[in-house]
């Protein structure tokens, strides 16, 4: 709630950060975001039409944040990152960087990605071997292990598939994330790193419970993305509560 | 102790926002809903407001509509009064009952939200502080004439329609006063569009001036929260959440 200090302050006065949706419609993101981020750090979001991850799909949604991209530094962003790790790198594993550079060349604003945040996540908690817990069907897990391998350049230790799906994923519950962790580090004990794919399901909770009773760093899309966001608007508050890289990076 | 059930576990409102990004709607919802309701938002393509933005608009929200049933939203609010009406008014009631029918859950739109909290809050006198600029004032006196109301005055705070999230938190407060002062006779202080900050004004200015504030955001979040059976009377958001 905005105190009367605030009054004369726009909502994002600290930094208004602008972010790509990679789904039809978003619900959990929202929320999330703003229990993660101090006072004064706004989202500024545009929703995607990605459907199945086709091709055609995903060439669709890449053409559209590019769109949204200067949409959003007309209307002001501090910083647009684009979501949707699928869509980011559906021009080639290496095209990313460039895709980034050239878009903030033009729109005179800088421009990262949910690629770029988990890259430097990984980084910064200094993951080597990795599992990975995804809210969606089994189908899904050679790309995850294909993607930790690949352009992540860390060792897949082992996927774990919710068995969700696009449309159910805002009425997973937070215990839902805690339940596969466990099942996950359980199968997989030798993994320094637990990591969360997909922003869009609730996970944050599960961060620092993991952390604490495995003694291993959790990365989870969103927080790597508010995170990533943060730091690159010059936000540099330490959050606690929702694990390591929030609280010491 | 770590939930075990859904963030909506009360409801999940579904909501088409016009504008191509969205930032206010989405930080207001949050400050005013109770906890276990939720937002499930898609946004629209409206950046200047052509009537080609209006079109494409307009064949989003009914994607999106089915999309938010298949996910398990409670109820759906179609936003955006010019794409609400972008087939006149008579279509918008039919479309209100159409996806009713074929979705199975309740449906409104921003126009049947704003024009329903109208006659509950009985305005009739309006001022009207709107975000965009001057040429937008006769807008509002059509919206108004269309929810039984007449414009007293009008203020416009000169916004491109894609800056609107940088208005100042007290912009409609400002704006209102001046209104005041100008039409002490207004019986109800308009803030359209719910996509610039309104809602810390609602409460002080209807204490500070006897009178009725009905913001869209306002109008919109009431009307989803009631047909999703969500009756709590809410405190600090004026009137309308309080007493009806």
């Amino acid at each position: 709630m905005a105190g009367s200090r605030d009054l004369d302050r726009i909502h994002g006065h600290r930094a208004r950060i602008g972010y790509t949706v990679a789904a039809v419609t978003t619900e959990v993101y929202p929320i999330d975001w703003y229990r993660i981020v101090p006072h004064g750090v706004s989202l500024m979001m545009i929703t995607l039409p990605l459907g199945e991850r086709s091709k055609e799909d995903l060439e669709k949604c890449y053409r559209i944040s590019i769109d949204a991209a200067r949409t959003m530094a007309k209307a002001g962003a501090d910083l647009v990152v684009l979501g949707g790790l699928p869509i980011n790198i559906s021009k080639g594993d290496g095209t990313v960087e460039d895709l980034m550079a050239g878009l903030s060349r033009e729109i005179g604003v800088p421009v990262s990605s949910s690629a770029a945040a988990q890259v430097a996540a990984f980084k910064a908690l200094g993951a080597r071997k990795v599992v990975t817990v995804h809210p969606f069907l089994p189908d899904q897990n050679p790309r995850h292990e294909r993607t930790i391998a690949s352009f992540f350049g860390l060792e897949p230790a082992g996927v774990y598939a919710g068995g969700s799906n696009l449309v159910e994923l805002g009425t997973l519950p937070p215990a839902r994330a805690l339940e596969w962790g466990r099942a996950a580090m359980k199968a997989n004990p030798g993994a320094d790193t637990l990591y969360f794919g997909c922003p869009h399901w609730t996970v944050i909770d599960a961060i620092a419970p993991l952390e604490a009773e495995f003694g291993i760093g959790v990365m989870t899309s969103l927080q790597a993305i508010a995170w990533h966001s943060m730091r690159l608007a010059g936000v540099d508050d330490r959050v606690p509560g929702f694990g390591r890289l929030l609280s010491e990076h | 102790m770590i939930r075990g059930d859904k963030y909506g576990y009360r409801a999940r409102i579904g909501y088409t926002s016009p504008p191509l990004t969205s930032e206010v709607f989405p930080y207001e919802f949050y400050k005013l809903a109770p906890d276990g309701v939720t937002l499930v938002i898609t946004t629209l393509a409206i950046t200047v407001r052509s009537a080609a933005e209006v079109d494409q608009s307009y064949d989003i929200s009914m994607k999106a509509a089915e999309q938010m049933a298949e996910a398990g939203c409670d109820a759906i609010v179609l936003g955006g009064v010019p794409i609400n009406l972008a087939k006149g008014a008579a279509n918008a009631a039919q479309i209100i009952k159409d996806l009713e029918q074929k979705l199975g859950i309740p449906v409104a739109t921003s126009a049947s939200a704003q024009k329903e909290a109208f006659a509950r809050l009985g305005c009739r006198k309006l001022v009207v502080a709107h975000p965009y600029k001057d040429d937008d004032n006769h807008r509002f006196d059509d919206y108004a004439q269309k929810f039984g109301a007449s414009v007293l005055g009008t203020r416009a705070w000169g916004s491109a329609f894609n800056r609107i999230g940088a208005i100042p938190d007290d912009a409609a407060l400002k704006m209102a006063r001046e209104l005041m002062k100008a039409h002490p006779d207004a019986d109800t202080i308009m803030f359209p569009s719910p996509h610039w900050p309104v809602i810390n004004a609602i409460e002080p200015l209807e204490k500070e001036f006897g009178v009725t504030v009905m913001s869209s955001i306002q109008a919109i979040l009431w009307q989803a929260f009631r047909l999703a059976g969500i009756k709590d009377s809410l405190s600090g958001y004026g009137r309308l959440f309080k007493d009806f």
